[in-house]
């Protein structure tokens, strides 16, 4: 045994450390609880909700998150959960995996783009991690951020590390673009996902919708839908009305309850084609949807 | 670069572990026995796991490289083996070529999935060599194991067949020490490929962002050196580990180049198995072995044309065959090709290990950045 044992000295040795180094960086997670790295938009939720378990609450993408104000006087009381990026597929996949809990309303704040499954994402988000995938490599980028920020930083003659205020909130937007760059965007969108069909290019999230219908009917949580402003400046291009026509159809089949605003906001609260500038727009809008949300199921 | 893919990963040391024990197993039962026929399942399932198109692609250029390599063998007189062996030599080469032509006229459709294909091509050549030279048969399935060998498939080291053969038929017990090597290498390959070559990544950013004067050329020539160095050292040793855990010994890409005091002596200590492929398969067969300073002068520089183009098709590995097959060409003329560290100066032989490496960096330099690029570096060397 002692000599079976010395001949393996090192490969246990490596096991031992790589298997009790990843339970102590999964247990602890040390990156999402550091200052100076870009947290992503879920961490910056569970900074405010820490059990990130909700009654009810409003999810979406940035569109959400820069125009549900949480907590505003006289609301309702739904918190905002909008992500960057924040897909169907993102929600149900966050609920069937207990990364976050509903207990009682759940509103998916949605435009086209909340359907796409080719939309870029943010690596970081803990539900994309695959089980084979040890604690360092899923956290590879931030880490490699904060060595290459880090080593800026000194030969600038700074702290290695410097707390970024930006970087602890979720991003709002203020203000309005230009409408040769408000123009600017929404070509660049259409030139992006132009050519985006339902069926093709939106299969993995519609799958995701029914089972989120399924999940919200098991755990008692009611589901409905809103259909995020769309700036009246510009038209809703074919292909995205397309996946909007087609949303539709699946909503109404699921029995989701559906509100749209698409075009109902006025020009002047926008501050792009879909982000409500946030001290003007978001009040009107969480004022204006917060009797909708107000109603009883 | 499948070996940084986490999910490929997984699968390769995952089949890896798999093979490893049941191959221990069948030691201490069986010790005559081999498991390695089988390796087989594992590099198709990696193919497949990676994309099918590829592995679609590879089963039919086994498929076809084997009917040549039998028709070789079943061919009778010496001036139609000939014809053949040359004939199936640029057959197993053309799907590289198109690929390459393709990447240059637009026009060309892009029909063949050739990852690491670069590579393989030269192995499908080996075995034609080897039925035409050795007049020997190659089993369909232990051809395609040497052909689709998963720890060296998407690059070097190059196996040859004959070596190939030898641990196919008798491969190494995979025994503790083995074990602790190569799990050594394989995380020392890791930290070359993962952040010794990413930190530089950073440097040579930032150098190439400086002002081009004498010390930013000469750090950024000793930068782009080591990337390339870490970068393909790393590789050969993730490869090496991995084949070892399989019983098989995987030729040594990297012998300590920086201790080589001419460019032949270079170049068999850097990428050793592609310089030694090319010298075996093209030059040393086409003109024979006992060669005259102009001949190999001129086999120099045709070995490096070759190499340097084989990495791309273009006026920049152009430029850079040229330059190395120049400085080969010109240490064969003026006798320059051996040095005995023990019979000369320790100074003079550092110097020399210095020039030649310090050539070689600034070839380097091409696998960093376009030509122009590479110009304004060398120009910043004369400016203080």
């Amino acid at each position: 045994m002692k000599k079976w044992l010395k001949r393996y000295a090192f490969l246990l040795l490596l096991a031992a450390v790589l298997i009790g180094g990843e339970s102590w960086l999964n247990v602890t997670d040390p990156v999402s609880k550091m200052t100076c790295i870009w947290r992503n938009d879920y961490e910056l939720i569970r900074l405010q909700h820490p059990d990130m378990t909700f009654e009810k609450a409003i999810f979406g993408s940035s569109a959400v998150t820069a125009s549900y104000i949480e907590g505003r006087e006289g609301s309702v009381g739904y918190a905002n959960i909008g992500m960057d990026y924040g897909t169907v597929k993102d929600i149900t996949e966050m609920l069937e995996k207990g990364q976050l809990t509903v207990t009682e309303d759940l509103v998916l704040g949605l435009n086209n783009l909340s359907f796409l499954d080719t939309l870029p994402t943010n690596a970081t988000y803990p539900w994309h991690r695959k089980w084979y995938e040890p604690y360092l490599y899923f956290q590879r980028d931030r880490l490699w951020q904060l060595i290459t920020d880090g080593t800026t930083n000194l030969l600038n003659g700074e702290p290695f590390t410097k707390v970024d205020s930006s970087r602890q909130q979720r991003a709002v937007y203020r203000g309005a673009l230009s409408d040769e760059d408000l123009m600017k965007s929404w070509e660049s969108l259409v030139e992006r996902f132009g050519e985006t069909t339902p069926e093709v290019d939106c299969a993995e999230n519609f799958a995701a919708l029914d089972r989120l219908a399924a999940w919200c009917e098991d755990h008692g949580v009611r589901l409905r839908a809103i259909w995020m402003p769309w700036n009246g400046k510009l038209e809703i291009y074919p292909a995205a009305q397309n996946v909007m026509d087609y949303a539709n159809e699946q909503l109404e089949r699921l029995g989701i309850e559906t509100l749209d605003m698409t075009r109902v906001v006025e020009d002047q609260y926008f501050f792009d084609t879909g982000h409500l500038d946030y001290d003007n727009g978001a009040p009107w809008f969480t004022d204006y949807i917060d009797p909708w949300l107000a109603e009883e199921g | 670069m499948w070996y940084l893919q986490a999910d490929t990963l997984v699968w390769i040391l995952g089949s890896t572990l798999l093979y490893g024990l049941a191959a221990a197993i069948l030691h201490r039962v069986s010790p005559q026995r081999r498991l390695t026929p089988f390796l087989l399942l594992f590099d198709l399932g990696l193919l497949f796991f990676v994309s099918w198109q590829l592995a679609l692609f590879y089963v039919g250029y086994t498929l076809v490289t084997y009917a040549m390599l039998r028709i070789l063998k079943a061919a009778k007189g010496q001036g139609l083996r000939r014809i053949l062996f040359v004939l199936f030599c640029a057959l197993c080469a053309a799907p590289f070529f198109y690929a390459r032509f393709a990447l240059m006229l637009p026009f060309l459709p892009a029909i063949f999935t050739l990852v690491g294909f670069a590579y393989n091509m030269l192995k499908a050549i080996d075995g034609v060599f080897y039925v035409y030279y050795a007049d020997k048969d190659i089993p369909l399935i232990a051809y395609a194991n040497f052909l689709l060998f998963f720890p060296v498939l998407t690059s070097g080291p190059i196996l040859r067949y004959r070596d190939f053969e030898r641990d196919y038929l008798s491969p190494k017990p995979v025994t503790a020490q083995v074990t602790t090597d190569a799990v050594k290498r394989l995380i020392r390959g890791m930290f070359k490929k993962m952040v010794l070559v990413a930190l530089l990544g950073l440097v040579l950013d930032r150098l190439l962002a400086a002002r081009l004067c004498l010390p930013v050329s000469l750090a950024l020539i000793v930068v782009s050196y080591f990337t390339l160095y870490f970068d393909l050292s790393g590789y050969s040793d993730i490869a090496i580990a991995v084949a070892s855990f399989t019983g098989f010994s995987v030729a040594e890409n990297f012998k300590n180049p920086l201790t080589a005091a001419s460019f032949t002596q270079f170049w068999r200590k850097w990428h050793v198995t592609l310089s030694d492929w090319i010298r075996e398969h093209i030059f040393v067969v086409v003109n024979g072995k006992r060669l005259g300073r102009p001949a190999s002068a001129a086999i120099g520089m045709c070995t490096m044309l070759v190499m340097s183009m084989w990495h791309g098709f273009s006026v920049k590995n152009l430029v850079c065959g040229a330059f190395m097959g120049g400085l080969l060409a010109l240490e064969n003329l003026l006798n320059l090709t051996t040095a005995d560290r023990r019979r000369m100066p320790e100074g003079i032989f550092r110097l020399r290990c210095l020039a030649v490496n310090f050539a070689f960096g600034i070839n380097a330099l091409s696998f960093s950045m376009d030509l122009g690029q590479m110009a304004d570096v060398v120009k910043g060397l004369f400016r203080l």
